[in-house]
């Protein structure tokens, strides 16, 4: 039944070069900044997010106005550190959810092998037929719109992928002798699994987190910026882009221009932590 | 090989198969009574109720309505759109040529662009090299919705080079007014495709078949074309083929950041106004193009490489 016969079942193992020290730094202060933007933005944001004052509007970067003002005259800057929280927790809900998942799904189907595998991959092969954007849109469709839908759908359409990386690194790790002399010496599959299997595979763990934030947070912005998300006036990032297309036409791309910089400088930044950490081909997930 | 393809297909359709149970069974699971979206919320009698439930079908058990569903779906039949009032098949008629238009050209932008740049970037080294990875890097990072309107705004706005919105009258003017779109759409996709390629071409370069060929003396062009090349282009196929695949649905994005006419557009307005019919129809269309393309890339893996069997 697999609708991605290929896809899954002959893969040549392809290694990307890793990233440098001075690409890892640099990706670091970015993520760091982001953090601190989560927990602080809208503290640390010089004025208020939601203050309209319409005879300031559309103006560029100032002093006053370091990011300019949009077209009722709310600074951009402000609203793009407030923005951060809404943008940043949601991804890293769909990864923390997807990982949890895929791992969970991996090790089991790894460990179990026969019947529960098969099934487990037959039904994991159905998901790979809906890519991410369409299972959020058809959640919306379910459920209404908000963070919710589209956060649950998001996590589950991008387990599967996970859960096929973390399945075969658990099958080489299981492969090893260690493996077959602590079963020898009566330990269960499910102490050898916590005790030794997950903590050595666990950059790859780690590599797939980060890789799973970046796919979540390029598809819950652009359900954001589609308006079947986070509704205005929160100012998520996908929000702000949607809401400064008006802006462009008046030669006033500030506030679009402004969360895409931020939008994008996550997104490398989480990209290169990823590949950093793993040596797994970073598998094509089909953006939006 | 006709057995290869014979059982793949059998494979596509079962999976085509449960999908559709997913795609009808989720919405027909949704909370709210569709007769509140086809009367947009208002109030209405009794009668009126029973006439509406009527005509839609509404009150059939789900493997009935799924099996009526299924059964003219195949035809070419999606039902009567809850908002149009006019069939699905008609308000998505006009759409299809500039989804299938857009989904083209920009196949063939991931393609040409993706390989060359990634061929590039492994076999030259110095300034086009590290130019190659660099733009690579950031392409990546670049959601599609972010590159639309940063296009709009170089290209249309300041530049003036390009129509800003619409989708234009003729095919040439077409062409043209979906040129940006095709272009954002494809961006992230090129990068990816890139540095695949890249991977690909250098672990290839490094096997002992290729020092082997070097050796013998057979010219590098030689070499790169018929032992590098062509073994590096396995993993690439495969993975050109998930991203087109999903073209469909990332199309929604930019058909509505240009305003395009086109099927995903369709989809996100219907899903505002809780046109379920419609919402079936085009995620049904999304998720029959991965199959079918996921078939077609696993039939060319099969003639690229013999050793390629299903499991």
């Amino acid at each position: 039944m697999s609708a991605v016969g290929a896809y899954g079942g002959y893969r040549r193992r392809v290694r990307f070069k890793r990233p440098n020290d001075l690409v890892l730094a640099v990706s670091s202060v970015v993520l760091g900044a982001m953090v601190i933007f989560v927990v602080f933005g809208s503290v640390i944001a010089p004025q208020s997010p939601s203050a309209v004052n319409l005879e300031i509007a559309l103006q560029g970067p100032s002093l006053a106005h370091l990011f300019g003002t949009d077209a009722t005259g709310r600074d951009i800057f402000s609203r793009v550190l407030a923005g951060a929280r809404p943008s940043i927790l949601g991804p890293i809900l769909i990864a923390g959810g997807a990982t949890a998942l895929g791992t969970l799904i991996g090790v089991v189907a790894a460990w179990k092998r026969g019947v529960s595998d098969a099934l487990l991959s037959r039904s994991m092969e159905i998901l790979f037929a809906f890519p991410g954007l369409l299972l959020a849109m058809m959640a919306v469709a379910i459920l209404g719109r908000g963070l919710t839908a589209p956060v649950v759908a998001l996590a589950i359409a991008n387990t599967p992928w996970v859960a096929r990386i973390i399945r075969s690194a658990a099958l080489r790790e299981r492969s090893l002798p260690y493996i077959a002399a602590s079963s020898v010496q009566g330990f269960s599959g499910l102490a050898i699994c916590i005790r030794h299997v997950l903590p050595n595979i666990s950059r790859t763990i780690w590599a797939q987190l980060a890789l799973t934030f970046t796919y979540g947070m390029t598809d819950l912005l652009a359900i954001n910026f589609l308006g079947l998300g986070v509704q205005p006036p929160t100012p998520d990032w996908g929000v702000l882009v949607n809401e400064g297309q008006n802006s462009i036409l008046q030669n006033a791309p500030w506030e679009t221009l402004f969360a895409s910089v931020f939008i994008v400088l996550t997104i490398v930044a989480a990209t290169a932590l990823s590949a950093r950490l793993g040596d797994e081909p970073t598998a094509g997930r089909g953006r939006a | 090989m006709t057995r290869f393809i014979l059982r793949r297909l059998v494979h596509g359709l079962v999976a085509m198969l449960v999908a559709s149970v997913v795609i009808f069974g989720s919405l027909f699971l949704a909370p709210g009574s569709p007769v509140t979206a086809l009367t947009a919320g208002r109030p209405v009698n009794t009668h009126t109720r029973e006439l509406l439930e009527k005509r839609y079908d509404l009150n059939a058990p789900f493997v009935v309505q799924y099996a009526d569903w299924l059964g003219r779906a195949v035809r070419g039949d999606f039902g009567t759109s809850y908002v149009e009032s006019e069939s699905v098949s008609a308000v998505m008629a006009p759409r299809i040529d500039t989804t299938l238009i857009l989904v083209c050209m920009c196949s063939l932008v991931i393609v040409v662009a993706g390989t060359l740049s990634g061929a590039i970037a492994a076999l030259k080294r110095g300034f086009l090299g590290t130019a190659m990875v660099v733009a690579e890097a950031i392409g990546l990072g670049i959601p599609t919705f972010v590159a639309s309107l940063l296009l709009i705004a170089v290209f249309s706005v300041q530049l003036g080079w390009f129509p800003v919105y619409g989708s234009g009258a003729g095919f040439i003017d077409e062409l043209w007014h979906l040129t940006l779109p095709a272009i954002a759409l494809a961006l992230s996709s090129v990068a990816y495709i890139g540095r695949l390629t890249q991977a690909s071409v250098e672990g290839e370069l490094e096997k002992e078949h290729v020092t082997t060929a070097t050796v013998r003396g057979l010219p590098r062009g030689r070499v790169i074309r018929r032992h590098v090349l062509r073994n590096a282009s396995i993993p690439v196929a495969t993975a050109s083929g998930i991203v087109i695949a999903y073209l469909v649905v990332g199309a929604a994005v930019v058909e509505t950041a240009f305003s395009l006419n086109g099927l995903g557009a369709l989809l996100v307005s219907a899903i505002s106004q809780d046109d379920f019919p419609v919402i079936q129809a085009v995620s049904l269309i999304a998720v029959a193009a991965f199959i079918g393309v996921g078939f077609v890339v696993d039939v060319i893996c099969a003639r690229l490489d013999p050793r390629i069997t299903l499991e």
